[in-house]
């Protein structure tokens, strides 16, 4: 069974850099980590710990 | 040849309410249900008596009507009463055929859509409206690991699994985004698939200095090559799970320094 991925973490997972950023995500809640992908333009993403749903 | 008819007809009549809870119910076993056997029985004729009542009352639409007389007549000891309804089943071949053909359609069909359905609109949600109802409560790691429980605008983006896993006597702890997970035919899980995985020793967390700062545990990774990283569940210690959400950065950020995922030692330099 697909575990959750969305299309924008399967985008940032394929890029190498980005993967290498996303090693690096932090594990605490509250930290973020930026990801910067250069894919003809740059764009920074923000990536968090988020709670359980329930 | 001598076979028990009724017992053929009983079978034939109760047969659609077996597919049809197959198909509605979402479990995380393969070729075993689990289910009391009382429970899958009772829940079995119910889904049967639903069906037949469905297409009996749908009979009329299509020109015609169902004659209920003789499905009791095949069910008679009486002989004499039983031939009568063989041959009035025997004039009636095609009808009793489709009835039949398109309740098994159905039976398989309609279940499969229902399921899509609540997944798709989140009615199994365990806050939901409907999730006493529709609430798949054989399926907890289907709820875990697929997001299912999140409201579709708070939905994480992916989430990362960390295990323990003992490699020739030595606690290792694996790090890396949930792609895949399989299960065994009872129910449990045998193996995750990761990707972007990286791993150390977990002896590391006893020194000093990286107990410090939580931000240093995170530290000291190795990357592992490759696509996919499969564990296989039953090597598994402990498995710790993270949901992430990726939001798109609303002005320009200040990017972190670059780190190396083997810099444990320049880090705690």
């Amino acid at each position: 069974m697909k575990a959750l991925k969305s299309p924008l973490a399967k985008q940032l997972l394929s890029n190498p850099r980005t993967r290498e950023q996303l090693r690096q995500v932090p594990s605490s809640t509250g930290e973020t980590r930026v990801v910067e992908l250069r894919n003809g333009r740059t764009q920074h993403y923000v990536v968090r710990v988020v709670p359980k749903a329930a | 040849m001598n076979f028990a008819l009724p017992a053929l007809v009983v079978f034939l009549c109760l047969l659609p309410g077996f597919i049809f809870r197959s198909r509605l119910k979402r479990v995380e076993s393969t070729s075993l249900d689990y289910s009391p056997f009382g429970r899958v029985v009772s829940e079995g004729v119910l889904w049967a008596g639903v069906l037949h009542a469905v297409w009996i009352a749908l009979c009329p639409a299509f020109g015609d009507v169902a004659d209920l007389s003789i499905a009791l007549k095949l069910l008679s000891s009486n002989l004499d009463v039983h031939g009568k309804a063989l041959n009035a089943v025997a004039t009636q071949i095609p009808r009793i055929a489709g009835y039949f053909v398109s309740l098994y359609a159905g039976a398989y069909v309609v279940p499969s859509v229902v399921r899509w359905l609540i997944t798709k609109y989140r009615l199994d949600r365990y806050d939901g409206d409907w999730s006493w109802l529709f609430r798949f409560n054989d399926a907890p790691w289907y709820y875990l690991l697929t997001g299912a429980d999140f409201d579709e605008d708070d939905e994480p983006d992916f989430i990362e699994a960390t295990a323990i896993v003992n490699v020739a006597g030595e606690p290792y702890l694996f790090k890396g985004v949930l792609d895949r997970f399989y299960f065994k035919s009872d129910g449990t899980l045998d193996r995750l698939v990761l990707e972007n995985t990286t791993r150390r020793k977990l002896n590391e967390d006893k020194g000093p200095r990286r107990r410090r700062s939580a931000a240093l545990a995170d530290a000291g990774f190795s990357a592992i090559e490759g696509d996919s990283f499969v564990i296989q569940y039953d090597q598994v210690v402990t498995l710790n799970i993270q949901y992430k959400k990726i939001d798109l950065a609303s002005a320009a950020v200040p990017m972190p320094p670059a780190a190396s995922t083997n810099s444990t030692e320049e880090t705690l330099a």
